[in-house]
């Protein structure tokens, strides 16, 4: 397998006329991505970035923070997106966790930083994207700013060739309080680009949005399999993302060709987006992936959309495989809930509890084999072998195998249906989101005695977060208290949007919390 | 009985993305702030459709009628003078 920035370089010389990334009326062509990546990486290889080292991005998406993508991995280090709408203090978490050499940033965030890490800051330099004034000097890191990047060389530096080489840590919700990062190599993330291009036809003729955040698993379709298929890449500027009408327009001006997005999206733009005052027709392909897609919404974006063909993803950040199941129209019976095909060297096992192959027609959890695994969760070895484990196929045949805790069915027909979870992970948005996380964060206030965190069916945006809520005696903690104190800690998508006061928590026979009751209330 | 501003400011102070923001002007930029995500735009629409008994058309959840709280108010004011 090539590593991922001999995508770009490739693309580069056979496209470089073409344009890679068109945002706010700026276009890069892939000559110029190229350039401007490889003055990224010779800026971090002079500030000390070294093969295999990490390098987070803190930063609203941007021409700027995709150029860094790429420059960091042309310098052979890792990227580690966090989510820029997160606190400082999870960037801090994080930053700490995979201890970053580098960081890039926006200009505008150089107080928060500062105030964050003091004097004892994981990384050694800092790269500032935007306008603005010079920032004061930092105890323990240097800043560079975009323009002295800009005078780096554009010269490539020699790329690294190793394939099992760390590409990328990308942060998800923690079960254990924490978030936890998944690593992932070069091979992975090449392999599910070629799987997605071939798979999808896509071409240097596909206009694709880069609507999902960069700090998401699903960004990679635009950022890996966009510049393998030399695809024109509109990332959504923030001021307009939240926008469901001013959203689809521009996506109707673009004369967009592929979508890819999470179904809470594609509901939102149902709900507000003026879909049928619009223009689609070069649209070809919506491809929904991330959570359930509702079968009756999916419905309805058929009957709007009658020529677009609808492809339902399943994929795991700790297994990058992106299986892909075409919904046949009419839309009758709309099946959202097959796993479908995957790259030759991907494999997908039903597997009960004792690890062994269910009978057919049986409930088992889903178990994923090949190319797609990830490296492991980074610096947690003994996580990593709960998740990770060799699963034997036969008398001399065993794999390794990574568990997904999406419980599926295995038809006779070798059909695979998704049931539900295995455990309390949930989504919100498209973010997958571990409960308890955010029950770790409200204990930490110290008004709290115990929290629990449940998902509500919400019709706009899917689901939404509730928090029930013992205080300590005598404690004062107002609603709006406890919401702040989470916001210092987590990002605004895991920050319960109601919370719910009780003397005492249901408790079942086992000593447990009952969801199920609190849910129902 | 408060102002329409009075009660987009008070709604809009206790979204999640509004943690370090204490005061709120009629004219501040909700964009700058860090005060709208796609959530919080949602959440803002049902808020005003439900306690100012209006209805927005989707073609009027656009940036610039987001843009401050004077801007939202404007919008409410627009809607109300249609429905009334």
């Amino acid at each position: 397998m090539p590593t991922v920035p001999s995508f770009l370089t490739a693309t580069a010389s056979r496209h470089g006329a073409r344009p890679a990334l068109i945002m706010d009326d700026r276009v890069l062509t892939y000559a110029e991505l190229d350039a401007s990546a490889n003055r990224v990486a010779n800026s971090l290889i002079r500030h000390g970035v070294r093969g295999g080292d990490r390098v987070a991005l803190w930063m609203p998406k941007s021409l700027e923070a995709i150029i860094s993508i790429w420059g960091v991995l042309k310098a052979g280090a890792a990227f580690v997106p966090v989510d820029p709408a997160a606190p400082v203090a999870r960037l801090a978490t994080i930053a700490r966790d995979c201890e970053i050499r580098a960081l890039v940033s926006a200009l505008d965030r150089a107080d928060d930083l500062r105030q964050a890490f003091g004097t004892s800051a994981p990384m050694r330099t800092v790269l500032y994207a935007g306008d603005g004034p010079n920032p004061p000097p930092a105890a323990s890191w240097s800043s560079q700013r975009w323009n002295e990047v800009e005078a780096e060389s554009a010269q490539q530096p020699p790329l690294h060739s190793d394939d099992a080489g760390l590409a990328a840590v990308q942060y998800t919700s923690g079960s254990g309080g924490t978030p936890k990062g998944v690593a992932i190599s070069h091979r992975t993330f090449a392999g599910q680009a070629e799987w997605t291009v071939t798979s999808l036809g896509l071409s240097s003729e596909d206009r694709i949005p880069g609507y999902t955040p960069l700090s998401g698993a699903m960004s990679t379709f635009e950022i890996f399999a966009g510049v393998l298929a030399g695809a024109t890449v509109y990332p959504v500027p923030p001021r307009l993302a939240p926008f469901p009408a001013a959203v689809a327009k521009s996506w109707s001006d673009q004369r967009i060709t592929v979508l890819y997005v999470v179904p809470s999206v594609l509901q939102m733009l149902l709900n507000r987006g003026n879909l049928g005052a619009l223009d689609f027709s070069a649209l070809r392909i919506i491809v929904a992936g991330g959570e359930h897609l509702p079968a009756q919404r999916l419905g309805e974006m058929m009957r709007l959309l009658p020529r677009v063909r609808f492809i339902i993803a399943y994929a795991r950040t700790e297994a990058k495989l992106r299986t892909l199941h075409e919904v046949k129209f009419p839309p009758e019976d709309i099946d959202t809930r097959t796993i479908g095909k995957t790259a030759a060297d991907n494999g997908l096992l039903v597997l009960g509890e004792d690890e062994k192959p269910v009978a057919d027609g049986a409930i088992g959890e889903l178990w994923v084999t090949g190319s797609c695994l990830m490296l492991g969760y980074y610096g947690l070895p003994e996580m990593t072998a709960e998740v990770i484990r060799t699963i034997r196929l036969g008398p001399s045949e065993s794999v390794p195998a990574c568990r997904t805790g999406d419980l599926v069915r295995r038809h006779a027909s070798g059909r695979l249906e998704l049931i539900g979870r295995a455990d309390e992970q949930i989504k919100v948005r498209g973010y997958r989101v571990e409960t308890a996380e955010i029950e770790s964060a409200l204990c930490r206030h110290p008004a709290v005695h115990a929290a629990v965190v449940l998902a509500v069916p919400d019709p706009e945006t899917g689901n939404r977060l509730k928090a029930v809520v013992v205080l300590k005696d005598g404690s004062d903690g107002g609603e709006q208290t406890l919401r702040n104190h989470c916001a210092t800690e987590l990002p605004p998508y895991m920050v319960p949007e109601t919370i719910e006061f009780r003397a005492s928590l249901p408790l079942m026979s086992n000593g447990k919390v009952d969801r199920r009751s609190l849910r129902e209330s | 009985m408060k102002s329409i501003e009075g009660a987009i400011r008070e709604f809009l102070l206790q979204l999640p993305t509004a943690r370090k923001i204490r005061e709120l002007k009629t004219g501040d930029s909700l964009f700058q702030r860090g005060l709208l995500d796609s959530m919080g735009v949602i959440r803002t629409v049902a808020f005003c459709e439900e306690t100012f008994g209006i209805e927005i058309r989707d073609e009027e959840v656009i940036p610039e009628n987001f843009e401050s709280v004077r801007a939202l108010s404007r919008l409410i004011k627009r809607a109300q003078s249609r429905s009334g």
